[in-house]
């Protein structure tokens, strides 16, 4: 539209062309004209009512930088009046005014160099518009600004994995707990399905109920197992909270990941430890009670047998009762063993020694397709311990490897001196383990190994997996019963094929060191 | 020890001139080595000219920012040093400006044969009135500047970052060029404010025992005359010009005063 055409349309509505005098002083802006050092040479009325200054004071020598609070100055110099004589403008930049009442005038300036034609600076325009609201809200921003790195600082350092899934699932946050739990980096795992990335084949269906019912606006917070980068499972507890927008629509689920393997080992020692004290004290009653009796038919069994002598028809027949009752002692004796009930006869003595003099028999019960090795570094071990005990303990050790090691293998002994913590105490709850020095005697065969079910069960007695005719299932419960009698640990690894390693820590006899 | 190439990327060092003896040229707050252009043509012929960026400003590294390292002013020394060692420059003349005189100053006093003498333009050992002592500026003046800064680099993209666009007025200034100037990390330049602003280095001033000269306007709401004339005095072998220019930039407002004042303080 030319002048003459707006003009024409002006007139038809009634109105009068705007001067261009009035264009300028009565913009909805402030106009300043100044020179290279900011002298103020032209200011239109709106400035003037802004800032309260009359024009003769304003264009009296009054610079721009002569308006401002200190802190404007200080950012004048250092930034506006730089970018100025490099570049020849500055845009929106945030400033304040000192107005001729004291108060300031928030404002945003854009300014440009005018050049005469040989390239000398001739003027500077400036355009001042009034930021008041724009400040303040600029000013809540900041602070929201804030305290989100705050929150996001937070986030990023829980050891617990923070994680924020689009509607559909896919990781759209992934913090420094994740990474560390789950051994992605945020590049990795942002953008990926977290079912995909996360849930094993056999629980996405679990896994996928729990998201639907948090896109359905549940929370949900379930226990299970996820994958770590490198294939190991992960227990967990998870929680997914659904985030909505109105009109209740889904935008986000959120969801706090929390490793727990540790507390599930934990509960799981416990478990196991309680079991075997519950049996062991049910057994020992029981074979208390076996074994007194025992004793009776053991005793006028054996009188009835001489008193009729071994001509008599029915001497055969008696025979086997005995035969049969003092099986009965023997067993119960061995859970008198496991119960931790049996008559202890300690002795101070080196393990070392003990076990190069015990090798041979423990050789020959291994049997000649297996070997025994005794690691030769043996440590000074010092123990308070019933010698035949131990001796037991070693000899059902061997016959346990053996079993093991049906096609032939190696059963390697050794001694090694150890400090169990106040930590271990804490990873092995039920197993009453006091903080010490310790005397390590590791038993590793190179037989069939174990499951980690097997293992579970592996000290309780008549627990086997071999034929029920070829073991009674109590040789590595007595053990165990005769290992926590001494104030000791009995603790076992395995893996299926990977062969089985047991450990026995007995509290280690520390010299008195006299004064 | 950092390799030479790391230095020269981080740091955005870039040499020119046909000299032998080096010139450092060493920015301000608020600025890159860009504002050197209007000084550095009347050297190029007897020096070998070297200008660099500090960390976070113009063409830097930004990566190889560090909040603790750059905590203080000794760890721009630091890099200062660095980039000495990376061009094998002994000898040389410093120019630095505002905050960076100070950054010189540290840096001459740890390594004294790198440097022949320094040229400090509006140098301030501390910003901050205390006691007796005068530095031109309250705390809170500080706070207001940080405000100040949070505020245009909010709206950064309008006001700072490279804005590709012709600019009739100024054609020697190639389109790609304008509003490249300048450029610096908002959260950084924050940082840098707080260092360069609140730090206190006058109990360093007497340890230099380099030759300086003091360049300082007349009217410089930054760095006022009384700062010039306690840094001449605390300083042993400087001397003190003052420029008749006004501002805290004398290199760009008054760039022939001031190459007239370094030249003739050279020749001595």
């Amino acid at each position: 539209m030319d002048t003459a055409e707006s003009t024409g349309q002006l007139e038809r509505l009634g109105l009068r062309q705007e001067s261009a005098e009035e264009l300028y002083e009565d913009a909805p802006c402030g106009y300043l004209s100044t020179l290279q050092d900011g002298t103020i040479i032209r200011a239109n009325r709106t400035f003037l009512a802004w800032t309260g200054y009359t024009r003769d004071i304003l264009l009296s020598g009054r610079r721009l930088q002569d308006l401002l609070p200190v802190p404007a100055k200080m950012f004048y110099e250092t930034h506006y009046r730089p970018l100025m004589r490099m570049q020849g403008f500055v845009r929106e930049m945030a400033l304040d005014l000192v107005c001729t009442s004291g108060a300031l005038l928030p404002v945003l300036v854009n300014a440009v160099e005018h050049r005469d034609s040989a390239d000398a600076p001739v003027v500077v325009r400036t355009t001042i518009y009034d930021a008041t609201e724009r400040r303040r809200y600029e000013r809540e921003l900041l602070a929201a600004r804030r305290r989100a790195e705050q929150l996001s600082a937070v986030v990023e350092a829980s050891g617990d994995a923070i994680l924020l899934l689009s509607p559909e699932g896919r990781i759209q946050t992934w913090n420094g707990g994740a990474e560390r739990l789950f051994g992605y980096t945020a590049e990795e795992a942002c953008g990926q399905p977290m079912p995909a990335l996360l849930v094993p084949g056999e629980l996405r269906e679990e896994y996928s109920r729990a998201f639907d019912a948090a896109g359905s606006g549940h929370e949900v917070q379930l226990v299970t197992v996820l994958s770590h980068r490198d294939g190991r499972p992960v227990d967990v507890s998870l929680s997914l909270t659904p985030h909505r927008e109105a009109p209740g629509d889904l935008i986000a689920v959120s969801s706090i990941i929390r490793d727990i393997t540790e507390r599930r080992r934990a509960e799981q020692q416990l478990r196991q430890a309680e079991r075997l004290q519950s049996v062991g004290t049910l057994a020992g009653g029981v074979a208390h009670e076996v074994n007194n009796q025992m004793t009776v038919v053991l005793g006028f069994g054996e009188f009835v047998l001489r008193a009729l002598g071994p001509e008599h028809p029915q001497a055969k027949d008696l025979q086997q009762m005995v035969t049969a009752a003092a099986r009965a002692a023997r067993i119960s004796q061995q859970l008198l063993a496991f119960s931790r009930q049996q008559l202890m006869r300690p002795e101070e003595f080196d393990l070392g020694p003990f076990l190069l003099q015990l090798a041979p028999t423990l050789g020959r019960m291994l049997g000649s397709e297996n070997r025994l090795v005794i690691d030769p570094d043996q440590p000074e071990a010092r123990v308070t311990a019933d010698r035949t005990q131990v001796e037991l303990v070693l000899a059902h050790l061997a016959m346990n490897a053996r079993d093991a090691m049906a096609g032939g293998g190696e059963l390697r002994i050794g001694i090694e001196r150890i400090h169990l913590t106040a930590e271990d105490a804490r990873l092995r709850p039920g197993d009453e383990v006091v903080p010490g020095p310790y005397v390590v005697l590791t038993a590793s065969d190179t037989g069939i190994g174990m499951s980690q079910a097997t293992l579970r069960r592996a000290f309780e007695p008549f627990f086997t997996t071999k034929e029920l005719d070829q073991a009674t299932g109590l040789g590595l419960s007595m053990a165990y019963g005769i290992v926590k009698q001494h104030g000791g640990q009995m603790w076992a690894t395995s893996e299926p094929g990977q062969g089985t390693t047991i450990r026995i820590y007995l509290p280690e006899l520390v010299p008195v060191v006299p004064v | 020890m950092i390799a030479s190439t790391s230095v020269q990327r981080r740091n955005n060092v870039r040499i020119s001139g046909t000299g032998t003896q080096p010139m450092v040229f060493a920015h301000g707050f608020g600025c890159d080595q860009n504002m050197w252009r209007y000084i550095t043509p009347a050297f190029d012929r007897d020096y070998r000219i070297v200008l660099f960026d500090h960390v976070g400003a113009g063409n830097s590294d930004l990566g190889a920012y560090q909040p603790a390292k750059y905590a203080t002013l000794e760890g721009y020394a630091t890099d200062l040093l660095e980039i000495c060692a990376a061009e094998n420059l002994d000898n040389a003349v410093f120019v630095g400006h505002s905050v960076s005189a100070m950054i010189g100053v540290l840096a001459a006093i740890r390594e004294p044969a790198r440097f022949d003498r320094l040229v400090l333009i509006g140098p301030s050992p501390r910003y901050v009135n205390e006691g007796d002592y005068v530095g031109g500026f309250g705390r809170e003046d500080i706070e207001g500047l940080l405000d100040f800064l949070d505020s245009n680099y909010m709206g950064w993209a309008a006001a700072m970052a490279p804005v590709i666009m012709g600019n009739s007025d100024r054609p020697e200034l190639g389109a790609e060029l304008t509003g490249s100037f300048c450029r610096t990390d908002p959260q950084i330049a924050r940082q840098f404010a707080r260092v360069t602003f609140l730090s206190d280095n006058r109990a360093d001033l007497p340890k230099l025992r380099t030759p300086s000269l003091v360049l300082q306007c007349l009217d410089d709401v930054i760095a006022p005359l009384v700062v010039g004339e306690y840094v001449h005095a605390a300083l042993p072998r400087s001397d003190l010009v003052v420029l008749n220019a006004t501002g805290h930039c004398p290199n760009l407002s008054a760039p022939e005063e001031t190459i007239a004042a370094m030249k003739a303080y050279l020749k001595r």
